[in-house]
């Protein structure tokens, strides 16, 4: 196998891409992974550090398990498992290819938070696929677009993937923007809500006027005034924000989008962001974003320099039946291989040795 | 619809099909939280990119939420003189939400039939 000399993983990449190349490329190191082209197109990256389109596809519920291992029966060429799933009606083409390159995207920036070991060059590995594939150049551009903009609202994105989230507990409502916070603003973004806007609320089917900072909502007839943003939220179609929850202790909730209360709920002080990202199948990328945002609305907290092994955690995962709704529940159970805890017998001393002084 | 084994990609010909709207000049589909534009098709400029569409939703979202108002945010218009440019969440049963954007010639579209084509097509666009 011709193996091009590159100073980098994107060098390669690229040059593999003029030449069109088809196969898979392993990645050593940590996290590592295997990159899989087609025609010289990026198609899937599967690493330990992120989700795949599969993992996604099935953590979050899009498509069940029983129909997901009937697709795999039907069609045992995972090169063509889209093609199935797509004439199976399980997911639509275009949602398919959004959640394959969102996969791409996601695995690259997760095996670029730590530098990569060697490569080497092997053959084509059926996998699923995006369709047509992702070019190297703008995934490049993307994955240090990704770094530069967590380092900018957080720190080290490496840092950042190591922490262990924990809920804030408390009936804390929202708190005001703390004066003098990270503004999250791209160039040439502007200050959209002074640039005259209409929003249209179709809860209420009604048009909200922005503008000069101040947001008006028909729901309330109150007036709040516009703050600078830090960190992302973002629309989601369906959900409401519940109102007070019976007096039970629980994070803030209040502005709050459904996908980060979801968060807020798997989130338990041992997690990664990366164990977050497996137990709900989103992206890595997306959900450290979403911390950032929840840690600023103090709805989330951790601790940072505390972690020993300086790398974010990458043991193999294995999907489980029950994961989904019940995914977050996977990584904080007992490995069922673990054996029983040793037990001290008469007259046999510790069953770890003779660590203490004895005597005699 | 578009298959993936076709040359043109389903999500592709979904956007392209959109053009075909009165007044639509460019579209795309980017994902609400990380930025990230999945297809465009037209005129790109017109619709914005990735990342400030994102970035205005989100902003515009959390305010709605402070002033207490209730659901999510479906759709953003913004307007000058001649153009229309609009944010429609897309719809999807699982998964991070998706934002359709759109750029509009307002010499050729009438904003509220727009909206509302727009929006009934948005969610067609992952089919």
């Amino acid at each position: 196998m011709k193996t091009p000399s590159a100073r980098n993983v994107p060098a390669l990449l690229q040059a593999l891409h003029q030449e069109g190349y088809t196969g898979t490329v392993r990645v050593s190191g940590v996290p590592g992974g295997t990159i899989h082209l087609r025609d010289g197109l990026i198609g899937a990256i599967e690493t330990p550090g992120a989700p795949t389109a599969t993992s996604a596809l099935l953590a979050s519920g899009r498509i069940e398990d029983d129909a997901w291992l009937a697709a795999r029966a039907a069609e045992p060429d995972a090169d063509r498992l889209d093609l199935h799933l797509v004439a199976a009606g399980l997911i639509g083409a275009a949602e398919l290819e959004v959640v394959c390159t969102a996969a791409v995207f996601d695995g690259a920036f997760a095996m670029a938070l730590s530098p990569p070991g060697g490569w080497e060059l092997t053959e084509r590995e059926p996998t699923l696929l995006a369709r047509p594939g992702v070019e190297p150049r703008p995934l490049a551009e993307e994955t240090t677009r990704r770094m530069a903009l967590l380092t900018r609202l957080w720190g080290p994105a490496g840092e950042l993937a190591r922490v262990r989230p924990e809920p804030v507990i408390g009936d804390s409502l929202r708190p005001e923007p703390v004066a003098g916070g990270r503004v999250r603003s791209e160039p040439g973004m502007g200050d959209p809500v002074r640039s005259g806007a209409i929003a249209v609320d179709r809860v209420r089917s009604e048009p909200v006027i922005i503008g000069e900072a101040i947001v008006g909502t028909p729901a309330t007839g109150q007036p709040a005034i516009a703050q600078p943003a830090t960190g992302r939220g973002a629309p989601e179609a369906d959900s409401d924000t519940p109102a007070a929850d019976g007096g039970h202790p629980k994070p803030g909730r209040r502005g709050l989008t459904r996908r980060h209360q979801d968060l807020i709920e798997s989130v338990n002080g041992r997690r990664t962001p990366r164990d977050l990202a497996f137990a709900r199948g989103r992206g890595l990328y997306a959900v450290m974003l979403d911390l950032i945002r929840l840690e600023t609305l103090q709805a989330v907290r951790w601790e940072t320099g505390t972690t020993f092994d300086g790398r974010p955690s990458t043991a193999p995962r294995v999907l489980q039946g029950q994961q989904g709704q019940q995914g977050q529940q996977a990584s904080d159970e007992p490995s069922p291989r673990a054996g029983p805890l040793p037990r001290r017998r008469p007259g046999e001393g510790s069953p770890f040795g003779d660590l203490g002084a004895k005597g005699g | 619809m578009g298959g993936l084994g076709e040359k043109r990609p389903a999500l592709q010909a979904s956007l392209d099909r959109l053009l075909d709207s009165p007044g639509v000049t460019g579209v795309a589909l980017i994902d609400a939280v990380t930025g990230l534009t999945y297809g465009a098709a037209g005129d790109v400029a017109q619709a914005g990119t990735g990342t400030e569409g994102a970035d205005l939703a989100t902003l515009i979202s959390e305010r709605l939420g402070d002033a207490g108002a209730e659901g999510e945010l479906e759709s953003v218009v913004m307007t000058s003189r001649r153009r229309l440019q609009v944010l429609l969440s897309v719809h999807r049963s699982a998964g991070d939400p998706l934002l359709l954007a759109a750029g509009l010639d307002r010499d050729r579209a009438n904003m509220a039939l727009a909206l509302r084509t727009l929006g009934d097509r948005a969610r067609e666009v992952l089919a």
